[in-house]
């Protein structure tokens, strides 16, 4: 097709995404784009390879074979993880793995949310200042949790001695000392913990919902919990999925916590899978043992996070 | 400020070269100049662990050895934490080994099981056996495998027990300073029933001494001993049995304090309730015993040898030493630090603040010393049943008591297994 003025063609050669004119030197401007972006991107991809990639690749060969600082690497194909599947001590550690990992999920996730919900329906000034509150715990470093809490919850601490004060002294338990109960008590401790960050990317989600949603509802007649029911749930799936995605993933990393408050007992009962790979590695120098332990343990959270998303999946509302 | 395309593919370019620099030269200077054993100014680097950072003597000695090779070697010094095991195998596994550290000798195990220990014996043995001379008879056994001398004493350290005399006055009882288990026990119970409070303090950390002295106790004579040491005598024996029933005995009872949650005791809190008079008998060791009285305030104080069963008073013990890594940089310099270390000139001021040592040539005056010191021939020169394996090793010193607690069946069959995959690998 060509247009025609006093003395001057110009030719448009063909109709694209990004319209395309020749140049000159005869390079395409979406093709100099392309190569601006990957140049931009080169750095980072560096970085990465080097902290992410290549360790990862580096622990999957690893985890197949028997290696020592000083005497080298040897292939040993499936043993590493045979010996897993034989191994009591680590497959209970991915047992407490997951049930704290679930547990504190579920308690971030849920009083996360409870505590969006609340804030929410406060007037600017005053939900500043329990947004801060609820969201200080999250910005503590595990480590300082743990250690508050094991004082709080050793048996002479202060939650046994509330309740004794009480009068409620039958409720006074060894927190931290008893198999069974140390997991839901760390599960807890790091649910508490957590739960302000929820709060807080939940709460982003809720302010953006649009007023006149709400409005709507309150001429309808819809009180604040129909409102939650109805719109903002809905709404904020999206975000809630994502939310959870994350926190399983960070509760799956609970070695700090778990190392300050029990060190993985009593005796055994609280040895998460991050525990016992150091110890495999750093104590028995089983360290390809130890690789493949955390290969598996990688796979199972991969697996869990994917049916998580399953669940939260849902329809996205465009509003 | 706008950059045109040319100039940013310029500046990228400019930051992936500077980036691949900085590493390169960073990974060159890491071989040719790493932070342990490398030369600065004429003086070589030495990277040492030798104190805790509790340890008024240890940081004594830190001083001293600064001082004393000030112009030989430019030292960094690393505390000494509950993960020294960990700090210094990563540090193997990272090529970067610590030149010096602090170890207990009977634990040496770890580190020959993967070759990650430097042989002390040559040097020990060097001109007429000079530097072995120096310590006292036996104090090197513990840190001797299969002949060979990997780690160096410089304090005896074994479990005792602290007695508040006072208390057991009040509950008209007496012990004699080398009980027995039956005899131990019965003292508890009527300081229990007179006084109403849990009669033993110990934390979480050392209640594993209540099992393992037992493990070396129960047998009736050395030769059993010597068997049951190498692993030649099976968990399921009912001897064994005998010595975990009795400290599950303990437990159940609410005999340790503070009854419930007794597991988790730290040594603050077993400490604060030796203070206020909520326990009467505390399980110390021995070189901290000095600082521990004082720091409690009883006046009074029995110390009993720790009580054993069968009609042996020996002891288990081992002692605070220094190991070198196998694949530290220069290992001749960490060989004159650690003679050094382990010279009277050193271990003068540790004896000074009341705490035994492990060579000879030293003096006492104060006559406690002797107190802390007693039990320092008296202990049993067979390794411990946790040395044929690390992961033996992690079981009895960090698993013990609990697990036999809460799961003495499973327990008994877990140490079993690995009693078994030792000898197996051993062979």
């Amino acid at each position: 097709m060509t247009s025609q003025s006093k003395g001057q063609t110009i030719n448009i050669k063909h109709q694209s995404e990004y319209p395309v004119i020749s140049t000159s030197k005869g390079r395409s401007i979406n093709f100099k784009q392309r190569l601006l972006g990957i140049a931009l991107l080169i750095p980072a991809a560096i970085f990465i390879t080097f902290t992410m990639f290549i360790p990862i690749f580096w622990n999957i060969v690893l985890s197949f074979a028997d290696w020592s600082p000083l005497s080298g690497l040897h292939l040993v194909g499936l043993d590493n993880y045979s010996k897993l599947f034989q191994d009591s001590v680590t497959l209970k550690g991915f047992g407490y793995s997951i049930f704290i990992a679930v547990i504190s999920s579920m308690i971030a996730i849920l009083t996360g949310l409870l505590l969006a919900l609340m804030v929410y329906k406060m007037s600017n000034k005053e939900g500043a200042v329990f947004r801060l509150i609820f969201f200080t715990p999250s910005m503590m470093p595990f480590i300082i949790i743990g250690l508050i809490f094991s004082f709080i919850l050793s048996p002479d601490g202060l939650v046994n001695q509330f309740f004794r004060l009480i009068g409620l002294g039958s409720l006074e338990q060894a927190w931290l000392a008893k198999p069974g109960l140390v997991l839901w008590t760390v599960a807890v401790v790091s649910g508490w913990k957590g739960a302000g960050s929820v709060m807080m990317l939940l709460y982003t989600a809720i302010i953006t919902i649009p007023a006149s949603m709400f409005e709507a509802a309150r001429l309808e007649g819809a009180n604040y919990f129909r409102q939650i029911q109805m719109i903002i749930l809905p709404l904020i799936k999206p975000t809630i999925g994502m939310v959870s995605m994350l926190v399983i993933i960070g509760s799956f990393k609970a070695y700090d916590i778990v190392f300050t408050m029990t060190k993985g007992g009593p005796g055994d009962y609280s040895k998460i899978v991050p525990l016992q790979m150091l110890d495999v590695a750093f104590s028995f120098n089983e360290f390809g043992y130890a690789a493949a332990i955390g290969v598996l343990f990688t796979i199972l959270v991969a697996i869990i996070i994917f049916i998580s998303q399953k669940f939260t999946k849902g329809d996205v509302y465009e509003y | 400020m706008k950059f045109s395309k040319k100039t940013s593919l310029v500046l990228i370019l400019l930051i992936c070269i500077s980036l691949f620099v900085s590493a390169c030269s960073s990974t060159n200077e890491a071989t040719s100049n790493s932070s342990s054993g490398s030369k600065s100014g004429g003086k070589i680097k030495l990277t040492l662990m030798i104190a805790w950072p509790d340890d008024v003597n240890g940081k004594q000695e830190e001083k001293m050895v600064a001082k004393k090779f000030a112009d030989k070697y430019d030292i960094t010094f690393k505390p000494v934490d509950n993960n020294v095991l960990k700090s210094i195998k990563t540090s193997i596994a990272a090529g970067e080994p610590v030149d010096l550290s602090f170890y207990w000798t009977s634990g040496m195990g770890d580190f020959v099981e993967g070759d990650m220990a430097l042989d002390l014996t040559p040097y020990l043995k060097a001109n007429n056996n000079e530097w072995m001379n120096t310590f006292i008879d036996g104090s090197l056994n513990l840190g001797t495998i299969k002949g060979k001398i990997y780690a160096v004493p410089n304090t005896p350290v074994y479990p005792m027990m602290l007695v508040n005399k006072d208390l057991l006055d009040q509950a008209g009882v007496t012990i004699p300073d080398q009980p027995t288990w039956d005899e131990f026990t019965n003292a508890m119970t009527k300081v229990k029933e007179k006084l109403g409070i849990t009669p033993l303090g110990i934390q979480s950390g050392w209640a594993g001494w209540l099992v393992r002295n037992n493990l070396f106790a129960v047998w009736p004579n050395e030769s059993k001993v010597k068997e049951w040491s190498e692993g030649k005598i099976s968990f399921n024996d009912p001897e064994v049995a005998k010595v975990f029933n009795a400290t599950k005995e303990l437990y159940d009872k609410e005999y340790v304090y503070p009854g419930n949650g007794a597991l988790t005791m730290t040594g603050d809190q077993v400490l604060n309730a030796f203070k206020s008079k909520k326990v009467a008998f505390m399980g110390y060791i021995n070189f901290l015993a000095d600082t521990a009285i004082k720091n409690s305030g009883v006046k009074n104080v029995q110390i009993l040898t720790f009580p054993h069963m069968g009609s042996r008073s020996k002891v288990m013990g081992s002692a605070n030493g220094f190991m070198i890594p196998a694949n530290a940089k220069h290992p001749k310099a960490s060989i004159e630090i650690l003679k050094y270390l382990t010279s009277t000139e050193v271990l003068q001021h540790r004896v000074d603040n009341g705490s035994p040592v492990s060579v000879k040539g030293v003096k006492a005056d104060d006559p406690k010393i002797a107190l802390y010191a007693k039990d320092a021939g008296n202990l049993y020169t067979e390794n411990e049943i946790s040395n044929i394996s690390p992961q033996m090793n992690d079981y009895i010193g960090n698993k013990l008591p609990a697990n036999y607690i809460f799961n003495p069946k499973t327990t008994l069959g877990d140490l079993e297994k690995l009693r078994l995959e030792a000898i197996k690998q051993k062979k």
